[in-house]
């Protein structure tokens, strides 16, 4: 398609001819270029880093800063833990059950079972065991260890004619009734 | 996007987004100046006079849509002579024309940036230019009052004599673009001036 402001081809346009005649006049005259003698090529300015390194650099960072981030957390998270465990009351052995106490313990080589006496403005004792009998159940032991030490006794009264029969064999008797067994023998 | 100062002047150049969104978009119509502009890069100053000689037309017809003629041939000079001492910072070789372009529209808005307190009249402003001269320069006022991208194309067409593909080339914009400008540009310029022409 001719067109004559596009390229001047094709019909011409009278107004775009008359204003390039009008106009042309003051388009460029050629004129030699006048460069000054101390005028010299600036070199462009050295880029230290170019945009690869640039990028890799600041990858390398957020790596760095993302490892700090997860290291400090930890460490923190660590400490918060040992904190909380140093706040939590430790659990109550037997000596620091002891020391609490007040009242006095009472110890039973028997049942290995340490009965607390209840504290001073306290309310009832504390069984520190758990799994072993409680007080009203020890209570009922001691009851009934009691009866058997009785019932050994009759026995050792009624075997006392029966020496060699098995009464030493048994050997569990305790000691006082033996000693009453033989005080009652001897009279 | 590339930057160079220059005594307070700040030129953007290249592919710049502002520029192509200011001035319609960029092509990737471009003079092949890769050569000329290697040798003067390497130390070869007469390569620039190569250089001014294709492109002086062009940086002339911007300046003069937008500053008074009479200010425009010592400017033309200023910009090349920037141009050559900056010609290192050209990332694109190829891009020459777009880049002394750009040099070239932000020297004139560094020239009325400074304004001028006095002003000397030369011999031919006293006695007044002759008609044909002020009948010239009565269309170029009215032309510079288009907008920029119209009035800058209109006078690489009309005043410099340059045809839209070279305008296209030397500028760095798409023809299609160009295209575009002149037409719109010469259908408001006949408006302004009264006359009937053909709408294109």
């Amino acid at each position: 398609m001719s067109d004559y402001l596009w390229d001047k081809t094709g019909e011409p346009d009278a107004e775009v001819e008359r204003l390039e005649k009008l106009l042309g006049p003051l388009g460029h005259q050629p004129r030699a270029l006048e460069l000054p003698p101390a005028a010299r090529v600036e070199q462009a300015p050295r880029r230290l880093w170019s945009r690869p390194a640039l990028a890799a650099a600041a990858a390398l960072a957020l790596m760095l800063l993302a490892g700090a981030w997860l290291f400090a957390s930890r460490v923190t998270g660590d400490a918060r833990r040992t904190a909380r465990d140093a706040q939590a009351p430790a659990p109550r052995t037997i000596e620091s059950a002891r020391d609490d106490s007040d009242a006095a313990a009472a110890h039973d080589d028997k049942n290995n079972v340490v009965t607390l006496g209840p504290k001073k403005n306290e309310g009832p004792p504390e069984r520190e065991r758990v799994g072993q009998p409680s007080r009203q159940q020890q209570s009922g032991q001691s009851l009934l260890t009691e009866q058997r030490r009785r019932r050994g006794g009759l026995r050792a009264r009624a075997g006392s004619g029966m020496k060699g029969r098995g009464g030493a064999a048994r050997g569990a008797r305790p000691r006082e009734d033996l000693l009453a067994a033989v005080t009652e023998r001897q009279q | 996007m590339l930057e160079a100062e220059t005594g307070g002047l700040l030129f953007v150049v290249g592919d710049e987004d502002g520029a192509r969104a200011a001035r319609g978009a960029e092509g990737d119509v471009c003079a092949p100046e890769a050569p000329l502009v290697g040798r003067v890069v390497a130390g070869e100053p007469e390569a620039i006079t190569e250089l001014y000689a294709h492109y002086a037309p062009l940086v002339h017809g911007i300046l003069l849509a937008r500053v008074p003629y009479g200010e425009v041939g010592d400017l033309v000079q200023d910009v090349f002579l920037v141009a050559f001492k900056k010609i290192g910072s050209l990332r694109d070789r190829e891009r020459f024309g777009p880049w002394v372009a750009m040099i070239a529209r932000n020297r004139a808005v560094d020239f009325h940036r400074r304004a001028r307190v006095t002003e000397e009249l030369s011999e031919e402003l006293a006695q007044g230019p002759a008609p044909q001269r002020a009948e010239a320069e009565e269309v170029l006022e009215m032309i510079r009052a288009l907008p920029e991208a119209y009035r800058e194309t209109l006078v690489l067409r009309l005043v410099e004599g340059m045809t839209g593909t070279e305008i296209a080339e030397r500028t760095g914009l798409r023809p299609d673009s160009v295209r575009v400008n002149l037409h719109r540009g010469m259908k408001q310029l006949r408006e302004r001036l009264g006359l009937k022409g053909r709408d294109v």
